[in-house]
């Protein structure tokens, strides 16, 4: 199990997930904050992978922690990794919705990202040279291409999400692996 | 040599797919610069409290709501026990007068004098007959209570044309001050009822806050000192047995700019009950911004 700490307590009281979870459910404020801290970075990370534009994805964050804080009473703990998936999946969702609000979802070959400079505050890493990579792929692609190999959706549930077919998934991931194979060969990182 | 193929792209797959899994391991676990972090949780807090306000608003709105249908279904049912339960001349007299009966003691007033009439008409005669008694003391009665009614309807055909108001509105984003001039255009009702028939402006004066964020939403933002003008009318119709008024009133927002608390397409639309001679109080919704955002309050009224 592993352990969170209040930060504000003199004897900060020892939580597991499944209590912050129920203090969460509580509306206890410090828990939701110590919840935020906790996932903040990787849901940022997770939205802008779909995103793209770092002012979109904090967006989607908010919006997807308010949605949080307001359902986390529905939530039932499975043991560790599930609240990491349901958060996950809400902030997938969140950017899910934003793409489609802004009519972003139409498969557009020509359409790749201008990626501003320094994404990040951390020097970049190879690493992140490998997932920008990914997010100058056109939309269509990045989304298929995230929700397949990232996130592991099948493809009959891309298509669920994205009211596209099965078969215009397929080959859309095929295309994003053609477009990133080349890219990933020229950095050096296949 | 297509096996050989379909093997060669099947690794290039599985290598392209495990690369960006990796570094997206990676990336996950990079943290984001601490002022975004402190950004996105004031956003997150900020309408995390938007929402408790908007339930607490909500809880306000609907426990006045319900204060008002209990108090008016006590009112109607008063008003059905008097109207079922109003004494024949024989019940009358065995029982006397209730305790709804608010006239008692001008009746008693009125057989007193009667009573001394007879005494002084017929001043030798030792009995004056039970039945002759109560029946005068019945007749007396009746001819009171119309008389009663009459007054108060005449009372309340004499009531000014011009009424001024103030008041406030207490809703989620703040205590809004409010001061109305109606014009009372029509006037009408039977011996039960009146109704009035007004027509006014209203200006609200929401001091702080406001503007539209991204998704619509009245948040605390800026400072407005310009008051919202309303075009309103109202309806307005009293009990002339218990004295009690119901108003309902809906109003247009006149002055639509920039500086505007209320954005666009802005209507106010609310109920209130007195609950003296010059104070009135019910729920009341202002629906903004193209009727897409609403913004309920109490609102509470003194009339002059």
């Amino acid at each position: 199990m592993e352990a969170l700490l209040y930060k504000t307590n003199n004897k900060p009281p020892i939580l597991d997930e499944g209590q912050l979870i129920k203090q969460c459910q509580l509306f206890d404020p410090q828990a939701q904050e110590l919840l935020y801290q906790q996932y903040a970075d990787k849901m940022y990370h997770v939205s802008l992978r779909y995103l793209s534009e770092e002012m979109e994805a904090e967006d989607t964050v908010v919006e997807g922690f308010v949605k949080i804080f307001n359902k986390i009473d529905t939530f039932e703990y499975r043991g560790k990794g599930s609240l990491n998936g349901w958060i996950k999946r809400i902030i997938v969702n969140e950017s899910l919705m934003k793409l489609r609000k802004r009519k972003m979802l139409k498969v557009d070959l020509e359409g790749t990202l201008q990626l501003s400079s320094g994404e990040s505050i951390d020097s970049p890493i190879f690493e992140e040279e490998i997932l920008n990579e990914v997010k100058k792929l056109p939309k269509g692609y990045r989304t298929v291409f995230n929700m397949y190999v990232i996130e592991g959706y099948c493809h009959k549930d891309i298509a669920k999400h994205l009211g596209i077919s099965e078969n215009t998934s397929k080959s859309q991931l095929s295309k994003a692996r053609a477009s990133l194979s080349k890219t990933l060969i020229r950095i050096g990182a296949i | 040599m297509n096996a050989h193929s379909n093997n060669k792209v099947k690794k290039s797959v599985n290598l392209i797919d495990r690369a960006c899994q990796k570094a997206n391991t990676i990336v996950e676990e990079i943290s984001i610069h601490s002022d975004i972090k402190r950004r996105m949780w004031s956003s997150i807090n900020q309408k995390l409290e938007n929402i408790n306000k908007r339930v607490l608003s909500w809880f306000l709105l609907s426990a006045t709501s319900i204060s008002l249908l209990v108090a008016a279904h006590i009112t109607m049912d008063t008003i059905y026990d008097i109207d079922q339960n109003t004494p024949t001349p024989t019940q009358f007299h065995s029982t006397l007068v209730t305790d709804q009966f608010v006239i008692k003691k001008e009746v008693v007033a009125l057989e007193k004098i009667k009573h001394k009439e007879l005494i002084t008409i017929n001043p030798l005669r030792n009995e004056i007959p039970t039945s002759l008694s109560s029946r005068e003391y019945m007749y007396c009665q009746q001819e009171k209570t119309n008389l009663e009614y009459q007054t108060s309807f005449l009372k309340y055909k004499a009531d000014k044309r011009i009424e001024i108001t103030t008041g406030v509105l207490i809703s989620e984003l703040n205590i809004q001050p409010e001061i109305a001039l109606n014009f009372k255009i029509f006037d009408f009702g039977n011996d039960k009822y009146s109704n009035k028939i007004y027509a006014g402006i209203s200006a609200s004066f929401a001091k702080n806050k406001s503007s539209n964020t991204n998704d619509g939403q009245i948040v605390s933002k800026k400072i407005s000192y310009l008051p919202a003008v309303f075009a309103q009318s109202i309806f307005e119709r009293k009990n002339n047995k218990n004295d009690s008024v119901w108003t309902g009133k809906i109003g247009y927002l006149l002055n639509q700019s920039a500086q505007s608390v209320f954005k666009k397409n802005t209507i106010k639309i609310g109920v209130q009950k007195n609950i003296g001679k010059h104070i009135k109080i019910g729920p009341e919704v202002i629906i903004t911004n193209n009727f897409n955002s609403y913004l309920p309050g109490i609102g509470i009224t003194v009339t002059s």
